[in-house]
């Protein structure tokens, strides 16, 4: 081993790869330590924010009563359960569905019988600017003229959405909905596709749901 | 070379994208508006200086036949760090950019100016270099994604522009970005051009910012295969 100096040694080579990756991880833990209570926190908010925005006044925490179920169709859906005093007064479901650009996240409130309220599309989503997101975003419209003003937008108020409010009331059957029961956009077909796709996971999962929990009452 | 000069010089003279043309999937994938544009070249700035500054210390230690692996684990080191600071205290602009923000590890912008820059720098030219690289990317990207977004959606940072709703939608996908990259590029050779002809010289771009100094191009030219 007396040539363990030289930049040729392999054993050096190898010894000194392994000093910069040991010094890399050291530097990756640490501050994946130091951030993931503040990554829990935000992700936790973003759901409450959410969840308060869709769901009729409750007094419980649907997020940490979540429960995970699974669709018909066998997707993931994760069920919200919201209550005040104690009555179930809305559920909110989060399924995912692919668009054009990915996977497409959203959040699914119902009333207490199923009938679905509000959809909304979860940030982070791949679709066209400008076309697919007139599927999936609820975006404040501000124009230049309200900048000029100084017009500040509503901030209690979720912004409309033609697509995702055409939802509002209705309650699954037995055939997937079409372009002529609820909103597509023309020339966002992945991305119509794609929430009309969401919404039908979450809204069938909770149907299975209210089914189960009946019958078991029944009983 | 004064630091100012090589903070200056990714502006414009050695724009990484429209005179190195590195770093395309991020430059189209992220200027279909100027938020993302913004928020992705923001981040790479910080992982170009970042990187540059520890290249640039380490560069006299890391043996010759390891060094692009080490200069690849400091880079994705910085990316991961970069890619928890945003999920924690930016989720949104950590969401918008998406799968481009872990992907900033291969951009061949930062690799190309670990390599090629800080290995053979000093410290200050090195963050100087890195952030004025990084700068100049932002300012493309930024750019890129105000035209595209506009064209698209009639809208710049999201507030609408009063003009149209329904723009050319391709302008908002990859094609619309290769187009417009490739009018800014032909537009910037005729300006470059236009500048040599008023000087009197014949425009002729620098020979290491083009492949005339790759050998492979050699091989057919030196000896053309015959045919009969």
């Amino acid at each position: 081993m007396k040539d363990m100096t030289k930049a040729s040694n392999p054993f050096y080579l190898a010894f000194f790869l392994l000093v910069v990756c040991g010094v890399s991880t050291l530097v990756m833990a640490v501050t994946a330590v130091k951030t993931d209570a503040p990554i829990k926190a935000a992700q936790a908010k973003e759901t409450a924010d959410s969840l308060k925005m869709i769901l009729p006044p409750f007094d419980n925490d649907p997020a940490a009563e979540a429960i995970d179920i699974t669709s018909p169709d066998g997707e993931p859906v994760k069920l919200y359960t919201a209550k005040n005093g104690g009555l179930v007064v809305g559920y909110a479901a989060e399924a995912a569905a692919s668009g054009f650009g990915g996977k497409v996240a959203g959040i699914v409130s119902f009333k207490p019988d199923g009938t679905i309220d509000t959809v909304i599309v979860k940030s982070g989503h791949a679709e066209t600017p400008g076309i697919g997101t007139k599927v999936t975003d609820r975006s404040v419209k501000r124009t230049i003229s309200d900048v000029v003003k100084g017009v500040k937008p509503d901030a209690s108020k979720l912004p409309p959405n033609d697509a995702l409010d055409s939802y509002k009331g209705k309650k699954p059957g037995d055939e997937k909905w079409t372009k002529n029961d609820v909103h597509f956009v023309s020339g966002a077909t992945y991305s119509s596709n794609g929430v009309r796709d969401l919404v039908w996971y979450a809204a069938t999962a909770v149907r299975a749901h209210l089914a189960a929990a009946e019958k078991k009452e029944a009983k | 070379m004064s630091i100012f000069k090589e903070f200056t010089k990714g502006f414009w003279k050695e724009n990484p994208v429209l005179v190195l043309v590195l770093g395309m999937c991020p430059t189209l994938a992220t200027s279909s508006d100027a938020v993302k544009g913004l928020a992705m070249g923001l981040a790479t700035t910080f992982v170009l200086m970042g990187s540059n500054l520890v290249i640039s210390v380490i560069r006299k230690l890391v043996p010759g036949k390891i060094r692009i692996p080490c200069y690849i684990v400091v880079i994705a080191t910085f990316v991961t760090v970069v890619k928890l600071l945003m999920q924690a205290f930016a989720p949104e602009a950590y969401q918008t950019l998406g799968i481009f923000l872990p992907l900033i590890v291969v951009n061949c912008i930062v690799l190309g100016r670990a390599e090629a820059f800080a290995s053979k720098n000093g410290l200050l030219a090195s963050a100087a270099d890195g952030l004025g690289m990084g700068l100049g990317f932002t300012f493309v990207l930024v750019c890129l994604g105000c035209i595209r977004e506009f064209l698209a959606a009639g809208t710049l940072f999201g507030i609408s522009m009063q003009c149209w709703d329904n723009g050319f939608a391709i302008m908002g996908q990859a094609p619309g970005g290769f187009i417009l990259l490739g009018l800014i590029l032909a537009g910037m050779n005729l300006l470059n051009m236009r500048k040599a002809k008023k000087a009197g010289v014949k425009y002729e771009p620098p020979a290491e910012f083009d492949c005339r100094h790759c050998s492979i191009c050699k091989l057919s030219t030196e000896e053309p295969v015959k045919t009969k």
